[in-house]
């Protein structure tokens, strides 16, 4: 029985990570011009290495679960984090920026250090799932598998440069999360989560196509750039179809992200979801959602559509403002934590709205802060959980410090973080965030942003006063038990060091999500008439440690 | 590390050395609280040590900033936008100095009172030396930010697990309150770094930098406010005093010490250092507020403090008036006042820091901090009852004792300004010697009111080695304050002499006096 699930679930997964190739075999003829008439399949191949070489290796982690002996499996998630390095290795050797006649995917250092992200991030769940699968006892080769699947549709949307890619991106992303929701088959909740997730999510994917459809109609093509020529050739807004076609494309990632007010299924699905998928999806789907954006908006795809920045910014402070507000509300860690994503959302797409190198690179510094902050907190709280997931809500941590002081300084550590406290990632990633958006003006956003904080620090407060400021409960046994193995307590003692560090030090970190911004730019006007390839951007990665000046097109020079 | 080495790095040294000590706290044994306590006081009075010569190498006669380090800290679009850059002036010093040693007394004060969990006690209180003493010395405004918010966690922490029955209420407020306060300053520095940016292609977050940037008056008027209103809060000053009187009741004793005696000076500070030379105009324009404000305040808190029945409270609601008079000094942009401001700044650190550190004394005798429980004191406790008598009269400023010079500074400098200030303010130490004459009364003198009281123990050794270099302080600043009017006068002169000569070239001679300050080192 297992096997068949596991064969079926395979070969699902495997059509929709072969499918831009199928995609690719379809649209060749109409590749752009000057292109051989050939199909462009080696062209392919390369250009979607990390999301390929990903897909690939979890593919023979789902095989391996499936046909070796129950005493290998203990060897799966080591099996997994050696695919995932090996994607590593294979996104940093393949070229940084690729010019050729495929035009569906890009690959440049945007595409690349998304990657890096993604696949760090999943490295981290992988790690924090190790102990939690053998306690809640959902120990299978199909969870790490999964895991990556999702992670390679991450990829593959980052990457995106058409909607139909984007799509394919997204259900690649989503259908392995919504398994995942529900692996922890034992409890309600969980099964809630898959199905509630699954429900809203194909709604969303639905948007998606249909925007993809009337964009399509109007302009021809799905291509980012088509998208764009179409609206320069077409004239401001001038048409509906259009129009109607990229609002609904907006919804379908503002979903994926937990924008408000397309973000009812957050608080159940992180609440009902294990907890290690819950940190997994937390941040790679939100990072995948917003890369799409930062291309779709570079490339000039939503065009000058009227009303287009008045409706972020309307999206940006409603969630904000209704992420932070509902989380005061909460009493369970999970979901306190999920309503305090919906309100990372919102500053997030701060850095979309402003358009710039500078709002992008912010961005994708908020993206890495904020991803090492949440896989922490969540990971804290899958070990405080004890098992089957009893102890989760602010009540049963009551004092939880005094008996686990290690687990009470990380708690601690990570929610000071998200509560932007400097010194900590978190203040830093809105430090950036908040300049980039003041550069552009947007002052009213700012200042809600400020006075949403103030909030979030209020409910992030709550979660350390329990722990640490109140007595502990009486009965012993019920109380928080605070074991996660070595392996997964060196994690989170890492996950810890990098929230104090990465701040303190980002320099570095600035330094790559400069280029991956600036990369999405050029790729984005590279496509648009006017301009050649994407030839211009960085060849490959530069070594970290060489402080190199960027273009000054971009950034003025010194001085 | 040679001499001179240590000399150039010295602020940095003394800035971090706590927190080295707070790693050091956390590897040791839990239970070896002997050894806990032993490591906490070495590191904080070495760092008293090491800050020490500060004051002798101080080059007295110069506005500019000394002992300077500047490195690149961050590279922010391209530039070396945030920088690693401290230095202090004549009004900086004496807050690096003040903190060193506070912390030093305060963390000798808790060895009676801190009975549970003391490794991460002391550690906190090392780290947050280390993030008060980064607010002193920081130059860039990131930097600053950066300890300026770090400091809240461990203060949140020492009064919300070692406090008082309400300690929970009383931490969260803190916390939100001087959060709320400094995010739309954090605003603010980002917004004048983005118009430097704009106008010069420059970007920077240096403090020497900001000086003087042009700005439209809204913008000024907008960006004095959000800085303001953070200073407001922390020092605190009418009406955004309500926080202090719930933080300092429920915190431990040496969580008050350090809470009085040096956070509540970051407030007046960063006025001194940002606020006035960044909004010149502004700051003039809104300076009848300030001072109205910090009348109401002096009067308020003196009046509050007549009619409470819990000393602890009654202390703390006379931080509220003498800050008062901290703040009415700078505003009435008086050298004069300006001194006295900072000298009230200092000796407030010494009396209200010694009173916290009685009132705890006492209370770890008895668990009560109540007025009425006392009475006739003095007679068990000599020791005990000398040194409150001493400290209480600094606190009202008797001549002789540091409270005299702050205050007086600060009555000529504001009767310089208008007669009517100073006597609105003279009227607040009028009742402060009322609030304070009275509560001495009914604590020490006459016969025992009480039965458990005769049982009471004098001081012991350890606590009047704690509280006895705070007596000195205050006699020494009270008889002989030259040393410490000599060092802070060239740097309050440049402030003062910025906002009377608002717009006319005042930022572009402060950086010239900057740079001449940083040659002659």
């Amino acid at each position: 029985m297992r096997l068949k699930e596991a064969t079926l679930l395979l070969s699902s997964t495997f059509a929709a990570a072969c499918a831009p190739a199928a995609h690719a075999v379809a649209v060749a003829p109409v590749a752009p011009e000057g292109s051989s008439p050939t199909l462009p399949l080696m062209d392919l191949l390369l250009v979607s290495t990390p999301a390929a070489a990903l897909c690939a290796a979890a593919t023979l982690v789902m095989l391996i679960g499936a046909f070796w002996p129950a005493s290998g499996r203990r060897a799966l998630p080591w099996i997994a984090l050696a695919g995932i390095a090996a994607t590593v290795w294979a996104t940093l050797a393949a070229p940084g920026a690729y010019e050729g006649p495929v035009r569906l995917l890009a690959l440049d250092s945007f595409t690349v250090i998304f990657s890096l992200l993604v696949l760090a991030a999943t490295a981290i769940a992988v790690l924090l799932s190790v102990n939690y699968v053998n306690r809640e006892e959902m120990a299978r080769g199909e969870y790490y598998s999964l895991m990556m699947f999702s992670a390679a549709g991450a990829i593959l949307m980052a990457a995106a440069d058409d909607l139909i890619l984007l799509f394919m991106g997204l259900e690649l992303l989503s259908i392995p999360l919504y398994v995942l929701a529900g692996f922890a088959r034992g409890r309600e909740q969980s099964k809630e989560a898959a199905l509630k997730y699954f429900l809203l999510g194909a709604f969303a994917s639905s948007f998606l196509v249909f925007g993809a459809a009337l964009v399509f109609a109007s302009v021809g093509g799905t291509g980012y750039h088509q998208m764009a020529l179409g609206l320069l050739l077409l004239g401001r807004g001038a048409d509906a179809l259009l129009a109607a076609g990229v609002a609904m494309v907006l919804i379908a990632l503002a979903f994926k992200v937990a924008l408000v007010p397309f973000h009812w299924w957050t608080p159940d699905v992180y609440q009902g979801a294990p907890t290690p998928v819950t940190a997994f999806m937390s941040i790679v789907a939100k990072a995948a959602g917003f890369a799409a954006l930062v291309r779709i908006v570079s490339a000039g795809a939503h065009g000058d559509l009227p009303g287009w920045n008045a409706l972020l910014w309307a999206l940006a402070a409603a969630t904000m403002v209704w992420g932070n507000l509902l989380a005061l509300a909460q009493q369970n860690v999970k979901r306190l934590l999920a309503y305090s994503s919906i309100g990372h959302a919102g500053y997030l797409l701060l850095g979309v709205l402003t358009g710039t190198v500078n709002g992008f690179s912010a961005l994708v510094f908020y993206l890495a802060a904020y991803g090492v902050t949440t896989l922490g907190a969540f990971g804290v709280a899958a070990f405080l959980a004890g098992k089957g997931d009893r102890i989760e809500t602010l009540y049963d941590y009551r004092g939880a410090a005094r008996r686990h002081p290690f687990a009470g300084t990380l708690m601690a550590v990570f929610l000071f973080s998200l509560a932007g406290i400097p010194p900590f990632a978190g203040f830093f990633a809105k430090l950036y965030l908040f300049l980039a958006a003041l550069e552009q003006g947007y002052v009213g956003l700012t200042v809600i942003a400020v006075l949403t904080s103030v909030l979030a620090v209020y409910y992030y407060l709550r979660v350390s006063v329990v722990m640490w400021m109140e007595e502990p409960r009486e009965e012993p046994a019920e109380a928080p038990r605070f074991e996660p193995a070595r392996l997964s307590a060196a994690a989170l003692a890492a996950l810890a060091a990098g929230v104090t560090l990465l701040g303190i030090f980002s320099s570095p970190v600035l330094r790559w999500s400069d280029r991956a911004a600036i990369a999405a730019v050029e790729t984005g006007r590279g496509v648009a008439p006017g301009r050649t390839g994407i030839g211009e951007a960085q060849p490959s990665l530069p070594p970290v440690d060489t402080p190199e000046p960027l273009p000054a097109a971009s950034v003025p020079s010194q001085e | 590390m040679g001499a001179e080495q240590f000399q150039k790095h010295i602020l940095t040294i003394i800035t971090f050395l706590p927190l080295a000590g707070a790693a050091l706290i956390a590897l040791i044994p839990r239970r070896a609280t002997t050894a806990i306590k032993a490591v906490a006081l070495l590191v904080s009075a070495a760092t008293f040590v090491v800050s020490v010569p500060l004051f002798f190498w101080f080059r007295t006669g110069t506005p500019g900033m000394q002992f300077t380090v500047d490195v690149p800290w961050i590279t922010l679009l391209g530039q070396q936008a945030i920088r690693y850059s401290v230095g202090i002036d004549g009004i900086s010093l004496f807050m690096v100095l003040l903190t060193t040693f506070l912390t030093m007394i305060a963390i000798a004060g808790s060895f009676a009172g801190i009975k549970d969990r003391e490794r991460e006690y002391y550690a906190l209180m090392l780290m947050l030396e280390t993030g008060m003493l980064g607010v002193f010395v920081a130059l860039d405004l990131v930097l600053f930010y950066v300890f300026w918010e770090a400091m809240l966690i461990p203060m949140y922490f020492i009064i919300g697990v070692w406090g008082g029955p309400r300690r929970i209420y009383a931490a969260v407020k803190f916390f939100i309150y001087t959060m709320a306060g400094s995010l739309l300053m954090l605003v603010a520095i980002i917004a004048m770094a983005v118009m430097k940016y704009q106008a010069t292609g420059v970007l920077t977050f240096s403090v020497q930098e900001l000086y003087g940037l042009e700005m439209a008056r809204g913008t000024q008027t907008l960006l004095f406010l959000a800085y303001a209103l953070a200073f407001a809060i922390k020092v605190p000053m009418f009406p955004f005093h309500t926080w202090l009187p719930d933080a300092h009741v429920e915190a431990p004793t040496a969580g008050s010490v350090i809470l009085a005696g040096v956070l509540l000076k970051m407030g007046t500070y960063g006025f001194l250092r940002f606020c006035i030379p960044f909004f010149p105009e502004a700051s003039l324009a809104f300076a009848p507020v300030m001072i109205a404000l910090g009348i109401i305040g002096i009067i308020y808190g003196a009046l509050v403090a007549l009619v409470q029945p819990d000393m602890k409270k009654l202390v703390a609601y006379s931080s509220v008036s003498h800050l008062g008079v901290s703040v009415l000094g700078i505003f009435v942009f008086t050298l004069q006042g300006a001194q006295g401001s900072l000298v009230q700044m200092i000796s407030h650190g010494f009396s209200t820091g010694a009173l916290f550190l009685l009132v705890g004394m006492i209370y770890e005798r008895r668990h009560t901090r109540l007025i009425e429980d006392y009475g006739g004191i003095w007679a068990v406790m000599p020791k005990y009852g000398a040194i409150f008598v001493i400290i209480t009269m600094a606190s009202i400023g008797l001549p002789f004792l540091s409270g005299f010079v702050g205050e007086w500074l600060v009555l000529v400098g504001s009767w310089l300004a208008n007669p009517w200030y100073a006597v609105l303010a003279a009227t607040g130490a009028i009742l402060s010697a009322c609030y304070m004459l009275w509560m001495l009364q009914r604590v020490l003198q006459g016969p025992i009111t009480r039965e458990e009281n005769r049982s009471l123990k004098d001081l012991n050794f350890r606590e009047i080695a704690v509280l006895v270099p705070l007596v000195a302080g205050t006699i020494w600043l009270g008889v002989y304050p030259k040393p410490f009017l000599d060092r802070m006068e060239p740097s309050v002169d440049k402030v003062i002499r910025m906002v009377q000569t608002t717009g006319v070239s005042s930022p572009a001679s402060y950086q010239a006096d900057a740079a001449a300050g940083e040659e002659a080192r």
